[in-house]
């Protein structure tokens, strides 16, 4: 367990915004940590990432206690959500700036950053300055930056959080294939539960600075502990009382129930259904479902468990 | 579009009266008696020795005002609390009140009727009527400009560069040197300038410290008032504001050259 945090605390005066927070992190895993604005998850980042001091608690890395270290000798590689450039500096400097920081030879310098920059496909600008790049070159960048130093660990702050749709997910599958490659822990932070599920091998959903559950993604996908992650992992729906996901439903023609309306989102459509007890539920169904259906509103249905 | 031609009228005619028509006739004046009198109203010993005290006393200004100024910079945006929050304030008293009230006040503090002067006298050190005290009568009138400039930059760019550079291993100063400098050196170099003005042209406080002794605590513009208002050498009055106008500009070239190198380097803004 190369990350364990101990009854960590922030107190910011006003009251806790992370409390009681007791994890232990996977070596060699991508962890994610998942939450809505505010459930103060990038806090618990800035904590082992030494950029913010815990009130109380500890952070152990490798079995090092590092909660009075500095954050220049806590070996961590930190991307920023604004990936944090140093605008002045020609990405092959950025890139460099922890190896020289450490006194490597200037022909070492350029060797491994000659390596970085390949690996994040940005070796044709490695004279451009922050500035000339676009959002998802930053990213690299900085990610480049990072690991640069050969980071224990690899903290990421909401990484694809500025990125236009089609970079993100471009940039995603990059970093998972990335990831698998070099196997550094690696703990992100993310409110996009889609994300998380994608590129998690465990998740923490947090909410209001506590942590809710941690497990395989599945997992908490599957057996949430309470309706708060059911809500926050992925769509739910009443049926007979319970609070299910809304593609368990089936739903076929004839029956005691009547379609009120159908939203159509391409691939993903959503049925909502007023059943012969009075309850509004809706069905998710995939295109090639829908169609076999044949059902329109206003239809009568009858709605089932899968 | 008329009411583009009538603002540019408004600003163009703004322009003429305070600035073009009053330049233009000090250089119609100042060249009338042809180039030899100016030569020798600009080589006179005193002229001279003006000149070389102003700059004299910029050389030490400027470094000493920039480098209060970085320090008071990352005081008033890094830092919390109200003592840093008086700091903000005090900054900026010396644009608040005339400069004649600087001076007097110096004199209070350091002449010998001050609570210092007698004990700095007894030291050897006279700060009065010295160019020791228009050193300090200089550094008192230019004290927010450094400041003003930098802070909002460092304000801008926020602490995420500094944290960066310090999870990669950078200590304290290197992250000073290597990271918020850089950053902000435009806002440092902008105010350096003002202030590098400010101490050619300073004339109130400067005037009351310097006790005014020709050829020795004379600066630029106090010898211009003098050759003026005591010796009716209008001559060498236009002469020496014609220097001190030359000098400004060849300072504000260079900046504005410097500045159009830089971003033609980096493609990005800077100030």
């Amino acid at each position: 367990m190369p990350i364990q945090l101990s009854n960590l605390s922030k107190n910011y005066g006003h009251g806790a915004v992370v409390s009681d927070v007791n994890l232990e992190i996977p070596s060699g895993e991508l962890t994610a940590l998942l939450g809505p604005s505010g459930s103060c998850k990038t806090t618990v980042l800035k904590m082992i990432g030494g950029i913010e001091q815990p009130t109380s608690g500890r952070i152990i890395i490798e079995g090092r206690d590092v909660t009075d270290v500095d954050a220049r000798y806590r070996d961590i590689g930190y991307c920023f959500q604004a990936y944090a450039p140093f605008r002045h500096m020609s990405v092959a400097k950025n890139v460099g700036f922890g190896l020289s920081v450490r006194g490597r030879a200037k022909s070492d310098i350029r060797q491994r950053v000659g390596e970085l920059l390949e690996l994040v496909r940005l070796s044709d600008k490695a004279d451009r300055y922050p500035a000339q790049l676009s959002g998802g070159e930053r990213q690299r960048m900085a990610l480049a930056r990072a690991l640069a130093i050969e980071p224990q660990v690899l903290l990421l702050d909401e990484p694809f959080g500025a990125l236009d749709a089609v970079v993100r997910s471009e940039l995603r599958s990059w970093l998972k294939e990335l990831h698998q490659r070099l196997h550094v822990t690696t703990i992100l932070v993310t409110h996009d539960q889609e994300e998380a599920m994608d590129l998690a091998e465990t998740l923490v959903v947090m909410h209001q600075g506590r942590i809710e559950q941690v497990g395989r993604p599945l997992e908490v996908y599957d057996q949430p502990v309470n309706p708060f992650v059911q809500s926050f992992l992925g769509p739910t729906t009443q049926f007979d009382g319970a609070t299910i996901r809304p593609h368990d439903l089936l739903i076929s023609a004839s029956g005691p129930d009547v379609v009120t309306h159908i939203d159509d989102l391409g691939f993903e459509i959503r049925v909502t259904v007023t059943r012969a007890s009075g309850e509004s539920t809706w069905v998710q169904l995939s295109r090639p479902e829908f169609l076999d259906t044949k059902i329109a509103s206003g239809d009568q249905v009858s709605v089932t468990r899968r | 579009m008329r009411s583009k031609w009538v603002i540019s009228a408004v600003v163009s005619a703004y322009l003429l009266i305070l600035v073009g028509l009053p330049v233009g006739f000090l250089l119609i004046h100042t060249w009338a008696g042809g180039a030899s009198a100016v030569w020798r109203s600009v080589s006179a010993p005193d002229a001279v020795h003006a000149v070389i005290l102003t700059l004299e006393t910029a050389a030490v200004v400027v470094p000493l005002n920039a480098l209060v100024g970085i320090g008071a910079s990352l005081l008033i945006a890094r830092r919390r609390g109200p003592w840093v929050r008086m700091v903000d304030v005090l900054f900026d008293v010396p644009v608040a009140v005339s400069p004649v009230i600087i001076g007097v006040s110096l004199v209070l503090a350091y002449s010998r009727i001050g609570w210092f002067g007698t004990a700095l006298a007894n030291w050897g050190l006279r700060v009065i009527f010295s160019p020791v005290g228009i050193v300090l009568a200089s550094l008192a009138v230019t004290l927010p400009y450094v400041v003003r400039s930098t802070v909002p930059l460092l304000r801008e760019i926020g602490t995420d560069q500094e944290w960066a550079a310090r999870t990669l291993g950078a200590g304290p100063w290197r992250i000073l040197w290597r990271v918020t400098l850089p950053s902000v050196k435009w806002g440092v170099l902008y105010g350096a300038v003002l202030a590098f003005l400010r101490t050619l042209g300073e004339f109130g406080a400067v005037l009351i410290v310097s006790g005014n002794v020709t050829g020795s605590t004379q600066t630029l513009p106090i010898y211009i008032f003098d050759s003026w208002d005591q010796n009716f050498d209008f001559l060498g009055s236009f002469a020496g504001a014609l220097e001190l106008a030359l000098i400004a500009v060849v300072v504000m070239s260079i900046m504005s050259a410097l500045q159009r190198r830089e971003r033609k380097l980096h493609a990005h803004s800077a100030l």
